[in-house]
């Protein structure tokens, strides 16, 4: 059988890269106890697969992987297990036990849900900024890819952008950059670009809330 | 408490995780419980220094005591250190994120000489004077401790008091002693020092005088009061397995140079290689038993969730169980997929049947360290392996499919001709016959040979303490010889820099008055000098001559056996006559055997309990 894990990474967390984090992960699975399978040859691998990376900076509840068992578990054990051998800034959110046929769901994901706040003091945007951008057909940007930078258009990656009642915070769901789209520093420099605020991105505590299939819904349904 | 301003800077710099500690199994405390707060200082970046055992092992004994937290902190990286000057963030623990200056004790390991700008600069980082003498109340003790430790005088001026030998027992004296001397509402640090200066061990350079001849030879090293001893003894742990160890290793988020779980096996060597001052300061001979590491084995895959062990020391072919040990670990950890790796195995000392059962669970390069190529020069240095074994060997491994072979040597060796460079071409080829002598199907598809070659470094408490270390443009020449002769397909020839060995051979075997070198060097920009990248000779030779110090004069000078060497004041168990005999026997090129046949008279014999063997197995 395997468990469809979603866990969260963070407040320091953030500083680790998408690997090191996949490392962090493997061994508290193994202090754990957790009855994983392994890839057969000379350095057998735990078969584990795990969503997309988020960028270093961006702390997360949006981790998911998919865990092969070779003896069946449930989920909530499964869970107070994990959390009892996780880091302290690694949490287990859900889990579900799901058959070894049913298809991975994992790389069907490509929408991400972020929530983007100043931290204090500095200028930030209103509903006529997101409006101004929102209204464009076409939002050229420069983005960094393995080939160097390239101008694209990020406007279809915005599938929506609200500013929250407080004023103070922003929902945003982007196009996931695995599948073409882009990370939320981007939004922000388009800001920079197109409207008339000023906001520097070192400034922007960025939270990753969650990733969603293409049609809106999440991937552990309750 | 981590200032903000770090968070913004860190994601600015390469692997940011190195600053932010809270790693599985840290320690933290509750500040307002804590009696003293001990940084732990490793002068290198975070991913050498977490590979090092030493520090997880006092970390784990002073986090055992209510009283003390201990942290770690590390030398922030090049792009790191350029952040926190610009932003004036000073250098701060790990797991507090609280500045290092407002410490009780600040203790760094010394692990090798070229680290020394290093510290200086993490002192200057933490706004500590870099001198000791320029210290007050508000700052904290610093000391070091670690293998360099032997010869402290290169920074005598700049530690406050070295601990010298094992650290296990005596951080814990040192601790009492300083809370002994807080409470008692002492507030001259000279005080503090004189007491901490009566615990075996400790070696505190400003109560030592030290006055020299006009040839600029040390006249003599004396203490500066009646009371302190003339010579200082290096602490031993006598019984391993009751020792103190690590059960819950801190487990680095970062992929650290030995990301694996760590068991020390046992200390000391007694093979006795000329060279080695790691195989004569650490003398004698300590094991674990094997019952206790195996337990620690259980206990450290559980707490770590490692996937990989390395049994740890120096010449791990020598543990008395090893066969049996190698055996019940792997059958333990069959099950969970957990590798062994055996790093410094020579292999002349393994059954074979084991070494196929090591590769079973994981396959790594076959490693040789023969150092000289000719069985002379191997004679000469008391280097117990001859061609034979390394043929055996190889012909076994090539058999069984291993595909690479790594040979590491020093060249500048005393009494190496020539002939002695020919020799490590000459073995190379011969490893490649045996490659080629066996049929296709047999063997795996391709063959790689690694040489390499590093510059012999005189270092203090070896036989070889007295001699010169060969001039630069000498191994310069030895470098390019062996170019040529390598010129082989499916060889490659890795060389190390001769400037920096030239470096490591002042600093081994320096005396006090190169602290200020070390503090121009710094000035001129040296630091990371262990990294080849980093490496900046000419800051270095700038520092000399700003100093008028001729850096010849410790590196390649012969010294006569009746100077007296910096380092005549520490006692690290070899005594100055068998030295003495070990050189005059190497000259003849006679060898010494291995002294748990029997007792050679290291000097260690006479310290009562310490050897076991010293009795067993006298002549
Ligand atoms: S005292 Fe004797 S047996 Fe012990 S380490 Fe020294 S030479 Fe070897």
């Amino acid at each position: 059988m395997r468990m469809l894990v979603r866990f969260s990474k963070e407040n320091d967390l953030r500083f680790i890269s998408h690997l090191d984090m996949v490392h962090a992960m493997e061994r508290a699975l193994r202090r754990a106890d957790i009855p994983m399978a392994y890839s057969k040859g000379f350095s057998p691998h735990a078969k584990i697969s795990f969503s997309a990376p988020t960028p270093l900076g961006i702390p997360s509840s949006a981790e998911y992987m998919d865990v092969h068992l070779v003896k069946p578990l449930s989920a909530q054990i499964f869970v107070q297990r994990l959390n009892n051998a996780l880091p302290n800034d690694m949490r287990v959110l859900e889990a579900m036990e799901i058959d070894d046929d049913v298809p991975g769901v994992l790389g069907k994901a490509t929408i991400g849900c972020y929530t983007i706040q100043p931290y204090e003091g500095v200028q930030w945007i209103s509903q006529s900024h997101i409006n101004v951008l929102m209204n464009m057909n076409d939002i050229i940007m420069e983005k960094r890819t393995k080939k160097g930078l390239k101008e694209i258009n990020i406007r279809p990656c915005i599938k929506e952008l609200i500013l929250m009642q407080d004023g103070q915070h922003i929902t945003a769901k982007l196009l996931l950059p695995s599948v073409g789209g882009i990370n939320p520093d981007i939004l922000l420099k388009a800001f920079n670009i197109y409207t008339d605020v000023r906001i520097d991105v070192e400034d922007m505590a960025i939270h990753k809330d969650d990733i969603l299939l293409e049609d809106g819904r999440v991937l552990l349904p309750e | 408490m981590r200032n903000r301003n770090i968070d913004k800077i860190l994601l600015s710099v390469e692997k940011p995780a190195r600053y932010i500690g809270n790693e599985y199994n840290a320690v933290h405390k509750n500040l307002a419980s804590v009696e003293v707060r001990f940084a732990f200082a490793f002068p290198d970046v975070y991913d050498i220094g977490m590979s090092h055992l030493g520090i997880r092992i006092l970390y784990d004994i002073l986090n055992k005591r209510d009283d003390t937290f201990c942290e770690r902190v590390f030398a922030p990286w090049v792009d790191m250190e350029q952040q926190m000057r610009r932003h004036e963030i000073p250098l701060f623990a790990l797991e507090s994120g609280d500045n290092i200056a407002d410490f009780d004790m600040l203790g760094f390991t010394l692990q090798y000489e070229m680290s020394y700008t290093n510290v200086l600069n993490m002192l200057d980082l933490a706004g500590i004077p870099i001198w000791s003498k320029e210290r007050t109340n508000r700052h904290p003790f610093v000391l070091a401790g670690g293998p360099c430790a032997y010869n402290p005088e290169p920074l005598a001026d700049i530690i406050d008091f070295f601990l010298i030998g094992d650290g296990e027992e005596a951080i814990n004296e040192i601790v009492d002693c300083y809370k002994t001397w807080k409470y008692s509402g002492d507030t001259d640090r000279q005080n503090f020092l004189k007491h901490v200066a009566s615990i075996e061990g400790v070696y505190v350079p400003s109560l030592y005088e030290v006055s020299y001849n006009d040839d600029g030879t040390i006249n003599a090293i004396t203490p500066k009061i009646d009371s302190l001893p003339h010579i200082i003894r290096k602490r031993v742990v006598t019984n391993l397995s009751s020792a103190a160890y690590p059960e819950r290793p801190i487990v680095p988020y970062i992929d650290i140079v030995h990301d694996r779980a760590v068991l020390e096996i046992f200390r000391g060597c007694t093979r006795g290689c000329r060279f080695c001052q790691a195989g004569m300061v650490y003398r004698p001979i300590r094991e674990r038993s094997a019952d206790r590491l195996v337990e620690l084995a259980d206990k450290l895959v559980r707490a770590t969730g490692y996937s990989e062990m390395s049994l740890s020391s120096l010449s791990t072919g020598d543990y008395s169980q090893l066969e049996q040990l190698v055996k019940i670990l792997l059958e333990k950890f069959q099950e969970e997929k957990v590798a062994l790796s055996l790093p410094s195995l020579r292999l002349d000392s393994i059954d074979k049947s084991l070494l196929e059962r090591i590769q079973s669970v994981k396959k790594t390069g076959l490693t040789f360290a023969p150092e000289a190529a000719t069985q002379r020069l191997r004679d000469v240095i008391n280097k117990g392996i001859t061609d034979d074994d390394i043929l055996r060997t190889v012909e076994y491994a090539f058999q069984q499919g291993w595909q690479s072979v790594k040979l590491y040597f020093m060249i500048g060796l005393p009494t190496e001709t020539d002939d002695d460079l020919y020799g490590i071409a000459e073995m190379a080829r011969r490893i490649l016959d045996v490659y080629y002598s066996i049929p296709k199907d047999q063997r795996g598809r391709h063959i790689d040979i690694t040489v390499s070659t590093s510059s012999f470094v005189p270092k203090p408490f070896t036989p070889f303490q007295w001699d010169p270390q060969d001039k630069i443009d000498r191994l310069s020449y030895k470098q390019h010889l062996l170019q040529q002769q390598l010129r082989m397909k499916h060889v490659t020839y890795h060389w190390s820099d001769n400037r920096l060995s030239f470096m490591e051979a002042v600093f081994a075997r320096g005396d006090r008055r190169l602290g200020r070198v070390l503090a121009a060097a710094l000035a001129n920009g040296c630091r990371f000098d262990a990294w080849t990248d980093y490496f900046n000779y000419d800051g270095w030779l700038k520092a000399f001559e700003q100093c008028s110090i001729n850096p010849e004069f410790y590196a390649g000078r012969v010294r006569s056996y009746d100077e007296v060497l910096p380092w005549d004041h520490i006692n690290a168990g070899v005594s100055k006559d068998f030295l003495i005999r070990e050189r005059e026997r190497a000259l003849k090129g006679k060898t010494t055997f291995d002294c748990r046949r029997a007792c050679i008279k290291c000097g260690i014999e006479r310290w009562e309990g310490v050897c076991d063997n010293a009795n067993a197995g006298t002549l």
